[in-house]
């Protein structure tokens, strides 16, 4: 009897089995059917809670996660794993590109606990570093006076303002001749370019000019010189604006180095929920 | 996660990747097409200002598929003469606020007119 | 051994009973999925829950709606219309979202639908209305149109009556005059200034430096070039502007009755 009981038992979990049950989507569904079943507000957030926890197992941060951590409603959970929630909130959001809920769970991490650790004013200063710079370095300078090697963290704000040389006199002077902003900021070809293609479209007009064409004169100088001359002073602003990406791209190469290392010693990782 | 980290902070500043315009696109197409010499001189006409003159103008076209690229396009998909036509009819039509002639429908997010090829 | 039987028959029950609770579909927490918009948890639900199968696609059928994934929605729907016509709610949803789908789909649906419903005698839903008018803009009374609709009807009714060939005659008289035609008053302008410019500079060239000159050449060859351009693009303009007239109408109607109506899928 026992042995036959037992054999169906097994063979019940083996359909389970082969329907995919045990997959990770499963395992996802059936929490969330439990999720669904339960009433209980403490329940239903332990399950979410859950949920996050089983989709960073690899540490792979996709939106879904963050669609999880928008759902929670932390005040329902222990202080403890309340705590650890806001903070895998505020990395999950930044990691997601959502400054605006990075900073909401990081502010309420804070309220909720008196963490004075550096992996936290770490993340603060990447969440801020993208857009108030000001903020960026004020939180610099608090954690250099901890760890002075913190300090190489400066390139961070370092490569927001880093811009290339006499870029406003070469945008100044392609307004009086046409290619020579570019022929100072290095691209001969582009610059003579220009300044060949500015030349000869004068020139044509002038020979216009001289064989009495006027309404040609007038027809192909406005077409022509607009375009061209517009198009000079565009294609020098566009220049400045490639070669400054160029200099941050090689602020960033080395300033990443840094981050790397300072990550290694102050490492930023989720916490265990459960 | 540090390597997930700093992908995260340093992928802003990765450079764009340049796309090559191809010169032609002759994959399914007629031997007609592949034959015909003024399709060579037109798409090398195109490839020619798509990337020195095109640059060099303050080219600010109304259109979602600027106007060279609509023009090589409709010489690929219709032929030399009629992809020709096409190609300056958008032209002629890409004036300042054309958008107002259009319908909501086929504005787009950036102020662009949507046009397809069908 | 009597006694152990009958135990043996009464586990093997209680299984079946359990697995056939367990695999019936629950209507309340595929409502509470497509609310949360838990796409991947949704169709794992609908992958593994055991049901008949026209039912089964019809799930799946609403899944795809929500998730305006049209092809395969339209496979899911032929293997269990009969089902999904009973789901009026389900029904004219699709038909709002295929109103404002501009592709070979729209066809494809709505043709299904007034078969149908032409074929069992039903009274036409005036989402459905609203297609079929598109069809045939010459026929439709513009009263029986909601008033809100009714500019984007008149402007696909003007778009409709204009002649492709006529624009172009018109173009060929007076540069430009197709355009004005089918309404594109800017195009008409620069269309007209721009050719009488160009013919002036070709004649200005061709009186004082001859046939021959490259400037007469290129003046010349810039103006034909432009001319049977402003000929040839009115006649595919005049297409090109009913066809938007017509879809922007349709994505009025299917705003309009989305908001009117307010289906819920589940």
């Amino acid at each position: 009897m026992r042995r036959i009981i037992f054999l169906l038992y097994i063979s019940i979990n083996c359909i389970n089995f082969v329907n995919g049950q045990n997959d990770v989507e499963s395992r996802l569904m059936l929490l969330e059917k439990e999720y669904f079943i339960s009433e209980n507000d403490t329940v239903r957030n332990q399950i979410l809670v859950s949920k996050i926890e089983f989709l960073l197992i690899d540490n792979v941060v996709s939106p879904r996660v963050l669609e999880e951590v928008k759902r929670v409603e932390y005040d329902f959970l222990e202080e403890k794993q309340q705590r650890d929630f806001l903070w895998n909130a505020a990395l999950i959001s930044y990691l997601n590109k959502d400054t605006y809920y990075a900073l909401y769970f990081l502010d309420r991490y804070e309220e909720e606990c008196n963490d004075v650790s550096t992996e936290k004013e770490l993340l603060k200063l990447l969440i801020y570093v993208s857009y108030d710079t000001s903020k960026a370095q004020q939180i610099i300078d608090t954690i250099s006076k901890i760890d002075k090697d913190l300090n190489c963290l400066n390139c961070l704000n370092y490569i927001q303002n880093v811009e290339s040389k006499h870029q406003k006199f070469a945008e100044i002077i392609s307004y009086i001749i046409p290619g020579s902003g570019m022929l100072l900021q290095g691209d001969l070809l582009k610059g003579s370019t220009t300044l060949a293609l500015n030349t000869t479209v004068v020139l044509i007009i002038r020979w216009m000019f001289l064989q009495h064409q006027y309404l040609n004169m007038i027809s192909w100088g406005t077409n022509l010189i607009q375009k061209f001359y517009l198009g000079n002073i565009r294609l020098t602003q566009r220049m400045i604006e490639n070669k400054n990406n160029r200099i941050r791209k090689k602020a960033a190469d080395s300033c990443q180095a840094n981050l790397e290392n300072i990550l290694k010693q102050y490492p930023l990782e989720f916490k265990k929920m459960l | 996660m540090n390597d997930v980290l700093l992908q995260e902070v340093f992928s802003q500043y990765e450079l764009p990747i340049k796309t090559n315009r191809k010169l032609l696109n002759l994959k399914d197409k007629k031997w007609t097409f592949k034959l015909n010499p003024l399709t060579y001189i037109a798409a090398g006409l195109m490839y020619t200002y798509q990337n020195v003159i095109s640059e060099q103008i303050s080219a600010n076209c109304n259109y979602q598929i600027s106007c060279s690229e609509y023009t090589k396009k409709c010489i690929e998909k219709y032929g030399l003469i009629k992809g020709t036509l096409l190609g300056l009819n958008q032209l002629s039509q890409c004036i300042p606020n054309i958008q107002e002639e259009h319908c909501e429908h086929v504005i787009s997010e950036q102020n662009k007119v949507i046009n397809v090829i069908e | 051994m009597l006694l152990n039987s009958r135990i043996i028959y009464c586990w093997i029950v209680c299984m079946f009973m359990v697995k056939t609770t367990f695999t019936q579909i629950d209507t309340g927490f595929i409502r509470h999925l497509s609310e949360n918009q838990l796409k991947n948890e949704h169709w794992t639900y609908l992958n593994e829950v055991k049901i008949r199968q026209d039912s089964l696609e019809y799930f799946k059928a609403k899944f795809h709606l929500q998730y305006e994934n049209d092809s395969l929605f339209l496979h899911s729907f032929d293997k269990s219309f009969d089902l999904f016509y009973k789901d009026t709610s389900a029904l004219y949803l699709a038909c709002l979202h295929f109103l404002k789908t501009n592709s070979k789909d729209r066809e494809k649906w709505f043709g299904r639908i007034l078969d149908d419903m032409t074929v069992n005698q039903y009274e036409l839903h005036p989402i459905v209305h609203m297609y079929y008018y598109s069809l045939h803009p010459v026929d439709v009374d513009i009263s029986q149109i909601p008033e809100q609709l009714q500019k984007d009807m008149n402007s696909y009714k003007k778009a409709d009556k204009k002649k492709p060939i006529l624009a172009s005659t018109l173009s060929a008289i007076i540069p430009g005059l197709g355009e004005l035609y089918i309404g594109n008053k800017k195009v008409f302008g620069t269309r007209l200034i721009a050719l009488g410019l160009m013919a002036f500079q070709t004649v200005e060239s061709l009186l004082t430096l001859g046939f021959k000159h490259p400037l007469t050449i290129i003046d010349g060859g810039f103006f034909s070039a432009f001319y049977v351009t402003n000929i040839v693009g009115v006649y595919y303009d005049t297409k090109a502007k009913k066809t938007e007239t017509k879809n922007q109408f349709l994505i009025n109607a299917s705003n309009y009755f989305s908001a009117v109506y307010q289906y819920q899928l589940y």
